[in-house]
């Protein structure tokens, strides 16, 4: 970062995406609201207090489910990156909304005794040896507080000053927030409600989320498997791409057989090469596409120049940089990265 | 009804009460001296652990509140350290 902190530092497409997020989750509320008071009549009817728990409770679950299935789809087409571009605000949102659910429960089920709330919640059920009757409230308590952790940290001071590694794993406990989730769910609310409507839709979101993982991750290790060679003594130049197949605006991600991504960046009739890690977060900048002549990351909307790997200012992230070289439509790579932000001019080509 | 297993060694519930009220204080303990340090350092330490906050936003500053709260001893040392460097 090189600018001064803000709250969040707002553009139109934030707004836009918090405007249909907030509109999603109040839709959402109130259909499930209004259809529970409708469809459960009678010797049926529940108390409001506990329709808004479940409103809630399963919105939240909806919306972490969710968040888990946009990286991979992010992956699998272009067409869900504007999902992933403000993700960051969909998981302070869930955290709310879990919050908020986790609020009316204590305040429903342990708010009218003698005893502190919170001391309710730890001891009012100890059938530790039972299915039907297990205290999956100590799972939801864990979701809840990774869920905060995640929240509360998601800002950028924190990613600089937790230092970039420590703040991954702590979101990648995402995770088991979600394991936690998903046995709340299942050793709770399944086990009161006989509903099959609702079991099938926890069991296949949980499906759903570990199947689109394992997809991606197969996808991502056979385009591995293709990675261009270099030996371990290196190689001076090889070859990465006919210029032909680059589109406009978007780069073609190659693999160096190191480890190292390099994404091939075509911008109108320039030729650049560049890390494909964000210096933001480690987002794949290969998956983004160049946005006023630089290139945006798809997780936040980082930028860089492609000529020099550098954010426009007053933003000082760099990224490293690559030699290209042209031989007829054939482009070779020298795959020896040049220190981050060092400009390297870009190949030009003629049109068509 | 289903059982996980057959037999739990059997535990007071007296016990199980001390246990939660013990658990329940130490939290809260530990939570409201993060809450009061937090208030402190957002307004008044962030800038000598991170030289982007100089100046900073109120938004910014009440935004850090709640995760300084929860990691209050990681940021109480940071405090320390970035006044030893200043």
């Amino acid at each position: 970062m090189g600018a001064r902190y803000e709250a969040v530092q707002w553009n139109k497409n934030k707004k836009v995406y918090d405007f249909f997020l907030i509109a999603a989750i109040v839709v959402y509320l109130t259909a499930f609201i209004i259809s529970g008071a409708l469809t459960r009549a009678g010797d049926q009817a529940i108390s409001p207090a506990i329709l808004l728990i479940r409103a809630f409770g399963s919105c939240a679950f909806i919306l972490l489910t969710l968040i888990l299935m946009i990286g991979p789809l992010a992956r699998l087409s272009s067409f869900f990156l504007p999902i992933l571009y403000n993700r960051r605000h969909l998981g302070v949102a869930t955290f709310v909304i879990a919050l908020i659910h986790a609020i009316i429960v204590v305040f429903w089920y342990h708010g009218f005794g003698e005893l502190n709330p919170f001391v309710s919640v730890l001891i009012s059920n100890d059938r530790f040896d039972s299915v039907s009757q297990f205290p999956f409230e100590v799972f939801g308590v864990v979701a809840l507080t990774i869920l905060f952790l995640m929240a509360a940290t998601s800002h950028d001071f924190w990613l600089a000053n937790l230092s970039a590694r420590t703040w991954k794993n702590l979101h990648m406990l995402v995770y088991i927030a979600y394991a936690a989730l998903a046995l709340h769910v299942g050793l709770g609310f399944l086990q009161s409600e006989q509903a099959s409507f609702y079991t099938v839709l926890v069991y296949s979101s949980v499906g759903t989320v570990i199947a689109m993982h394992l997809i991606t991750g197969f996808r991502e290790w056979r385009r591995d498997g293709k990675s261009i060679w270099i030996g371990k003594g290196g190689a001076d130049w090889v070859y990465v791409a006919n210029v032909k197949e680059l589109r406009d605006g978007r780069a073609k991600v190659v693999g160096l057989g190191t480890g190292e991504k390099v994404a091939i960046w075509r911008n109108d009739n320039k030729i650049s090469a560049t890390s494909n890690v964000c210096a933001h977060q480690g987002g794949p900048l290969g998956e983004g596409r160049i946005i006023d002549d630089c290139i945006t990351c798809p997780w936040h909307g980082f930028q860089y120049d492609p000529a020099n790997g550098r954010s426009p200012p007053p933003y000082t992230e760099k990224i490293e940089t690559f030699e290209l070289r042209l031989e007829e439509d054939a482009l070779f790579i020298d795959p020896k990265p040049r220190a981050p932000g060092t400009p390297v001019d870009p190949l030009v080509i003629k049109e068509n | 009804m289903a059982c996980l297993w057959p037999s739990l060694p059997s535990h007071d519930k007296n016990d199980d009460m001390a246990i939660a009220e013990l658990i329940v204080q130490g939290v809260g303990t530990y939570l409201t001296i993060g809450l009061i340090f937090a208030v402190f350092f957002a307004f008044a330490g962030v800038g000598r652990v991170d030289s982007h906050a100089k100046g900073a936003t109120l938004g910014f500053r009440v935004l850090i509140i709640p995760g300084v709260a929860a990691l209050w001893p990681m940021m109480v040392v940071k405090w320390l350290m970035g006044k030893k460097a200043s």
